[in-house]
């Protein structure tokens, strides 16, 4: 048996936790891994829908996106190196769709190339 | 040949790869930059004072990570983690791929055990606290409970072999075997001292100079949108710098992923060999069994099963079951019986705010079956680095 006191704590943290995410709504937009990007081939928007699939496995696809900018040659290696994580469930033909996507918003990144210059 | 020689010659295999492999790489170096932060406030309304049943309030986890890689086949990671236990160094070892199938890793690092460790760090999984089979000191009661079955990230010294084959496109086989100091304790103990395991005082080294031996065998499978990932780890060894208080730990996963949408279940066992002076009777709760002997086992299981669907494009809603169960002896001061259980029920969400940070919201029930039932809520603030 609760007592009054309780009931009141667990409602108002109720309350705190349905503002908390009411207000977390009203945040910026959505970013994924094609944002930014104004024209996109339908293979390339395939292929990131696919990286999207794979990359969440293991982490949020944000990790991704913050990790533009690091250079076509290095997204290989780590692509190749994701590919051997544990039950990471991406073969070396997944793995090449996976680059395919990473390279063109690598390239479309031009605040990257910036950053890169 | 002893055990501590093979451990010897498993290192000098490794190093000597390691020595034999660098010239060739050393003209490519890069180098990755990660991490991430989460602030997590816990209360426990149930409670007028929480702190006396766990470690609520707020938390700072931070974790840092860099990856130089020589070359394609050889890297080396260092990760500093900080949280309530101070800063502790979460990774600090060589990986050297030689090919798919065969890969080392040397030095200090998580050794492959279960699906979770993947994902331990806060920025990679959508509640703010651990299921409690691999609960690192957030779970309610966590000092009763002496934690979950093995505290994720374990991290230990050592080295690990393993290799992932493709069959097919849809079908993946990954393994690991390792050898690693493994957990500790005092002289004369009835469970692990964690504290050891992150404690200078004590160095950080294997306490019996015995290593722990453990292994993973996972299978995947992939169609279209669907993956199905199972797994078995095992781990086993001693515990007490004696070398005689052994322990066993078996684990299973079972992750489906479903376009977005992953359901995710494991279940783990440890079996734990106590301590038994001359006069039992002095130091445990139960008395003998009915052969007179004192039974110096303790089994204890872990579970769990979540699920996690995508709301919409920022928010998932996260459900998750989990448990914990504790049968045999128990010494006299605890306050466990000899068959106690912990059951779980949480309720959340991840919200991604900008960029790379997100807000996690949840609320947990314990079902205690020795103590009274509580609620916990949780509200992180999460970034990737």
């Amino acid at each position: 048996m609760r007592s009054a006191g309780h009931v009141e704590k667990i409602a108002m943290w109720i309350t705190v936790l349905i503002a908390g995410w009411m207000g977390a709504s009203c945040a910026d937009t959505p970013r994924s891994l094609l944002a930014g990007a104004s024209v996109v081939p339908s293979d390339i928007e395939q292929a990131c829908t696919f990286a999207t699939m794979k990359c969440t496995h293991c982490h949020p696809i944000e990790r991704v996106v913050l990790s533009r900018g690091m250079g076509v040659e290095r997204w290989q290696m780590t692509i190749n190196q994701m590919r051997l994580k544990p039950s990471s469930g991406i073969s070396p033909s997944d793995a090449d769709i996976v680059f395919r996507c990473l390279r063109f918003i690598e390239e479309s990144c031009i605040e990257c190339k910036q950053r890169r210059s | 040949m002893t055990k501590l020689s093979r451990a010897c010659i498993s290192y000098l295999v490794v190093v000597a790869g390691l020595v034999v492999e660098a010239p060739a790489f050393a003209d490519k170096v890069e180098r990755n930059f990660a991490g991430s932060i989460q602030l997590d406030y816990m209360a426990i309304p149930t409670e007028s004072i929480g702190r006396k049943i766990a470690l609520d309030s707020a938390t700072a986890e931070a974790s840092l990570k860099v990856t130089q890689d020589f070359g394609d086949q050889m890297s080396a990671s260092v990760k500093l983690c900080v949280a309530c236990h101070g800063v502790e160094v979460g990774m600090a070892f060589f990986d050297l791929r030689i090919a798919d199938e065969l890969s080392f890793r040397v030095g200090r690092f998580t050794p492959q055990f279960g699906a979770f460790p993947v994902r331990h760090d806060p920025a990679n999984h959508r509640t703010s606290d651990k299921p409690l089979a691999y609960d690192m000191g957030r779970m309610l009661r966590n000092t009763e409970w002496n934690l979950g079955i093995l505290p994720s990230p374990w991290v230990d010294n050592g080295v690990e072999l393993s290799g992932a084959h493709f069959f097919s496109d849809d079908i993946q086989v990954d393994y690991a075997a390792y050898a690693v100091g493994g957990p500790r304790a005092g002289s004369n103990s009835v469970d692990f001292d964690y504290k050891m395991s992150r404690s200078g005082e004590s160095y950080y080294l294997d306490n019996n100079s015995r290593p722990t031996l453990g292994g993973r065998l996972a299978l995947n499978f992939v169609h279209d949108k669907t993956t199905i990932a199972a797994g078995a780890s095992v781990m086993a060894g001693t515990y007490d710098p004696e070398n005689k208080l052994h322990f066993q730990i078996a684990g299973a996963d079972l992750m489906i992923q479903i376009a977005r949408v992953f359901l995710r279940a494991e279940y783990l066992i440890r079996r734990t060999q106590m301590f038994v002076s001359s006069d039992p009777a002095l130091e445990f709760k139960y008395g003998p069994g009915k052969d007179g002997k004192y039974d110096p086992y303790f089994l204890k299981q872990g579970f769990y099963a979540e699920l996690e669907v995508p709301l919409n494009d920022r928010i998932d809603g996260i459900v998750r079951w989990d448990g914990l169960r504790r049968q045999g002896n128990v010494v006299r001061t605890s306050e466990l019986r000899s068959d106690s259980a912990l059951l779980r029920y949480t309720v959340g969400t991840s919200v991604r705010i900008r960029g790379a940070t997100r807000i996690k919201l949840s609320g947990e029930f314990y079902d205690f079956s020795d103590f009274q039932d509580e609620i916990a809520i949780h509200l992180a603030l999460t970034g990737a680095l």
